[in-house]
């Protein structure tokens, strides 16, 4: 029994290694700069991909191959990151910076996909100098033995900690590190380049990130992106171990979690629901146990910068700016405008735009539970995809099994995703800072991995099947039909969400988030709204989930739900600005628009070469070198790139427009009356403090 | 006069404020030892003392943003300990911030309507949905009699964020006032304002005092602003009360001249 509890525990000493590498890359650019880079596991994917490819399809030796991926790409990626975007962040708060990574998270996989090509990378390969993991076995005949890959990484880890030991106990480089992140403005004052050692720091977190993702590449069967995001949250609740601060006490959790995750692995009974259920929510039980009991969470770690008052106020928002007759004339525009596409829609579009669109439609009822959720309530959740996922399951097994009508259906649906909602809400509303983010990050991918494939809970590995609703003598089966529903579903929803925001229960949250201490010296209860918010948020993306189930006729998790596309909602809400409805009813039409148009644009080359073959030379091989399959992920990396637009404007780009369309249209008409700027466009020009 | 801690905690029956006996550190750091006040109605009294003397740790313990060690707090008799800081404003302690805390993107008059709401009647979704949220007429004419009573008529409609210094920390005295609180905790009205705002800040309290008689705690640096405005003074040091009676008399005491003096600040 002793010995084995010390064989599994050896064996799990590998992968600890790597969660703890990860662990300590994500502490130390959360300390330096403020940004707790979710993207690493991009960045670590990105380097295992390099790694396969020069090592496996091009054959170069070990140690070029190791030294391109590890020492030059995966710096060279935290390089650019900190030059041509963390630089520019700098005073943001952690939760702009949060909303970067997030974006880049999205952005960075299909970038590699795209420059390697998407076909399935099969057993990587170990950095060591054999071609298979297991064509190095050590000590040979104990029961200790170890795989190359295994012996690769206790090896590159001692390297790694011994490097950081000594660079931290020598000079002064941690000291400035610490001092960056407490005013990166004051240290200047100092006479210290804060961007230097930013920039340090980021180097040497990616390498780590980058070393990491090389590593743990030889486990998977083949390479996929997706799964670097589950070695996230292993990594995540390793910073968590350390309070996002101590990178000793990161290092040491994030070996404890490999070792626990080992031994469970050894001991519990291989069919078993805890084997299959435990072991890989293991790191997501962890972080969340250590959420709920770790006071410090439950504080602010908000970096606030102790010169941040030499910063304008922020911008008011636009609807403040405008009289009441430009209010009235762009309601009745945008009605207008409404009306008019609907119509266009209905009587215009052929059956493919039309079911297009449709899918739009019905994505906004998703992505209205975003805005209620993270744009009114005031927390970043990461879990709005899970919960309509939730929505979709119960509509499909109520209707399967119970024979229930579709609508009545998905209302269940909504029900139980706000009931998960509310039992998920009850420690995360409580946490603080960046902590609900990551700590919804938890949930959405145990739900993914471990909930998920359950076949109470989802049907198992065939999509149960969902009909389209029929209410009386109406029937929504057809596209058309479906689309009107689909429209009176968002437009109710949509004011529903209005008056929330406009109504009391939306100024309270106004006042929360300006200020926690005045709401509670206030009366206000600082926790209550907040939970509102999130539970209606959850119902929300349930009733939208079930809506989805049914216009496509079966609850697909893998094609609807994943974490990955959840991701990119938030992403693309966030960027077109996720306190208005608009925004989440023009991002549910673009996210499946965009790829349709780029396809469109990307197919162009090739019929073009068809129906002109006498093109030769450069011209073809340039348009012979375009492919109609970019389109998907061209569009996602634009999603994602939209994303590092939020530092600049948080209130979302369509309110920086209205912002600046109404200033111009206000400055024409005071120039068409030859008068001075009118109040309005005034105190634009004259606001003082009080801005924080 | 010493701090005579059995004389002190003694607080009379319809006092609006008792607290008795109040600890609190931070990490071994002795922030208040032994601190004993009490309010009567009607009064305007000063806490003032030397920076890091532990006034704004004692409004904290006192409106709920920190809990005390140990010690005693009972506002018009009913006992608070293990009451949050919003439980404790909806029985009636409203307070101002040190360092301004107002809702920026809310105009003034949305912070009185802000306040009132959490006062008396809460959020609730139903209403919402149903369109049921407007500020009622009565809301209405109160907020609007605050906003007379401390001079905001012309600011009511700009968001708080366009405010200057001086007219912000009228608001935070609005936001508070329009609660109708039983005690109102000032935490250094004037600091940051220039003479002609504390000026101003001191007239709107004494038309306050004049028309509504709230009790109120000021905590204070300006020693003229409390001369001014304060019947009684308590002294505080290194988180111990080292004098207490009617403020000239405090303000005379020997006690205070060394802490002031040996601090450097008289």
């Amino acid at each position: 029994m002793a010995g084995e509890i010390l064989e599994y525990a050896v064996r799990g000493v590998p992968i600890g290694c790597v969660f703890a590498l990860m662990a300590v890359g994500l502490v130390l650019t959360y300390k330096t700069s403020g940004v707790f880079n979710l993207a690493f596991a991009a960045q670590a994917y990105t380097s295992a991909v390099v790694f396969y490819e020069v090592r496996k399809e091009h054959e170069w030796p070990l140690l070029p191959a190791a030294l391109l991926a590890v020492v030059v790409v995966a710096p060279l990626i935290g390089v650019i990151l900190d030059r041509f975007l963390y630089r520019y962040q700098r005073t943001a708060g952690s939760l702009a910076k949060l909303i970067t990574s997030l974006g880049l998270l999205v952005a960075i996989p299909e970038i590699v996909r795209l420059i390697f090509g998407s076909g399935s990378k099969k057993n990587p390969p170990a950095l060591w100098w054999v071609k298979r993991t297991d064509d190095f076995l050590w000590p040979q005949g104990s029961r200790f033995v170890l795989d190359a890959g295994q012996i690769a990484t206790l090896a590159f880890t001692a390297i790694a900690v011994t490097g950081l030991a000594i660079m931290f106990s020598r000079g002064g480089i941690g000291l400035r590190m610490r001092a960056v992140v407490e005013s990166p403005r004051l240290v200047q004052l100092q006479g210290i380049d804060a961007s230097r050692v930013s920039l340090a720091s980021w180097m040497l977190s990616s390498l780590l990130a980058g070393l990491a993702g090389v590593l743990i590449a030889p486990l998977f069967a083949q390479l996929n992106s997706l799964d670097f995001f589950t070695l996230l949250v292993a990594a995540i609740a390793a910073c968590v171990i350390g309070s996002l601060t101590n990178i000793v006490a990161t290092f040491i959790g994030g070996i404890g979690l490999g070792i626990l995750q080992a031994e469970l692995a050894g001991f519990l009974p291989t069919d078993s629901i805890l084997a299959t259920g435990l072991r890989p929510g293991l790191p997501f039980l962890v972080l969340f146990g250590l959420l709920l009991f770790r006071r410090s969470a439950r504080t602010s770690h908000e970096v606030t910068d102790p010169l941040s008052g030499v910063d304008p106020p922020p911008p008011p928002p636009a609807a403040s700016l405008r009289p009441s007759w430009m209010t009235m004339g762009t309601r009745v525009f945008a009605v207008t405008v409404a009306v008019l596409g609907l119509v266009l829609a209905l009587f215009v579009l052929d059956e493919f735009w039309l079911s297009v669109v449709t899918s739009g439609v019905v994505l906004a009822v998703v992505l209205l539970s975003i805005v209620l959720t993270t744009g009114v309530g005031g927390t970043i959740s990461l879990s709005q995809a899970a919960f309509a996922a939730i929505g979709a399951f119960t509509t499909a097994q109520l209707t399967t099994n119970f024979n229930l009508s579709v609508l009545v259906a998905m209302v269940a649906g909504a029900l139980v995703a706000a009931a998960v909602g509310a039992v998920l809400s009850l420690p995360i509303i409580r946490l603080a800072g960046i902590y609900p983010a990551l700590a919804t990050l938890a949930f959405a991918l145990m739900f993914e991995n471990v909930l998920a494939p359950l076949s109470w809970v989802s049907g198992g590995a065939t999509p149960l099947t969902v009909p389209r609703p029929l209410v009386g003598p109406i029937d929504f089966a057809g596209n058309r039909a479906f689309l009107l529903l689909s429209v009176g579903i968002l437009a109710v929803l949509s004011v529903a969400v209005i008056m929330i925001r406009q109504g009391t229960t939306g100024r309270f949250l106004d006042a929360i988030r300006e200020s926690e201490p005045a709401a509670s010296a206030v009366g206000i209860n600082p926790i209550r709204p907040r939970l509102v918010a999130f539970v209606a948020g959850a119902g929300v993306a349930g009733f939208g989930g079930g809506l989805v189930a049914s216009f496509n006729g079966q609850a697909n998790y893998a094609a609807n739900f994943t974490f990955y596309l959840g991701l990119v909602w938030l992403v693309l809400v966030i960027t077109a600005g996720f306190r208005s409805v608009q925004a989440a009813i023009i991002s549910g039409i673009f996210f499946y628009v965009l790829p349709q148009l780029l396809d469109r644009l990307f197919r162009w080359p090739g019929n073009y070469l068809t129906s002109n073959p006498e093109v030769s030379g450069v011209t073809k091989s340039v348009l012979d070198f375009i492919e109609p399959e970019w389109s998907l992920g061209v569009a996602f990396i634009l999603f994602g790139f939209g994303a590092l637009t939020y530092a600049k404007h948080p209130e979302g780009i369509i309110e920086a427009q209205t912002t600046k369309s109404i200033r111009k249209v206000l400055g024409w008409i005071d120039k068409a009356r030859g008068k001075g700027p009118t109040p309005a466009s005034e105190q634009l020009v004259t606001q003082v403090g009080g801005g924080r | 006069m010493t701090a005579g801690n059995a004389m002190l905690g003694n607080g009379q029956i319809g006092s609006v404020l008792v607290a008795n006996h109040i600890d609190k550190r931070f990490e071994g750091i002795a922030a208040l030892s032994d601190v004993s006040v009490h309010l009567e109605p009607g009064e305007l009294v000063a806490l003032i003392g030397p920076n890091g003397a532990g006034k704004t740790t004692l409004f904290n313990c006192l409106s709920g943003v920190l809990r005390p060690n140990s010690g005693q707090i009972l506002l018009k008799g009913r006992d608070l300990s293990g009451l949050a800081a919003h439980e404790r404003a909806r029985l009636g302690l409203a307070r101002t911030f040190q360092r301004m805390e107002l809702f920026g993107s809310l105009t003034v008059r949305e912070h009185l309507f802000v306040a009132h709401r959490a006062q008396r009647r809460g959020a609730s979704l139903w209403r919402d949905l149903t369109g049921r949220s407007r500020p009622t007429p009565q809301e209405r004419e109160q907020c609007d009699a605050v906003l007379e009573l401390v001079g905001l008529g012309d600011h009511a409609d700009r968001p708080a964020h366009s405010l200057t210094l001086g007219t912000g920390r009228v608001v935070e005295l609005a936001r508070a006032l329009v609660c109708d609180p039983e005690l109102l905790f000032l935490d250094e009205p004037s600091s940051g304002l220039d003479h002609r705002e504390t000026e101003h800040m001191g007239t709107v309290l004494e038309q306050v005092r004049a028309e509504r008689g709230t009790t109120i705690l000021l905590c204070e640096h300006d020693v003229a602003f409390v001369e001014r405005l304060a019947s009684r003074t308590y002294v505080l040091d290194c988180g111990k009360l080292i004098a207490e009676g009617p403020t000239a008399e405090a303000l005379a005491s020997p006690q205070v001249r060394t802490a002031y003096l040996g601090a450097g600040a008289a």
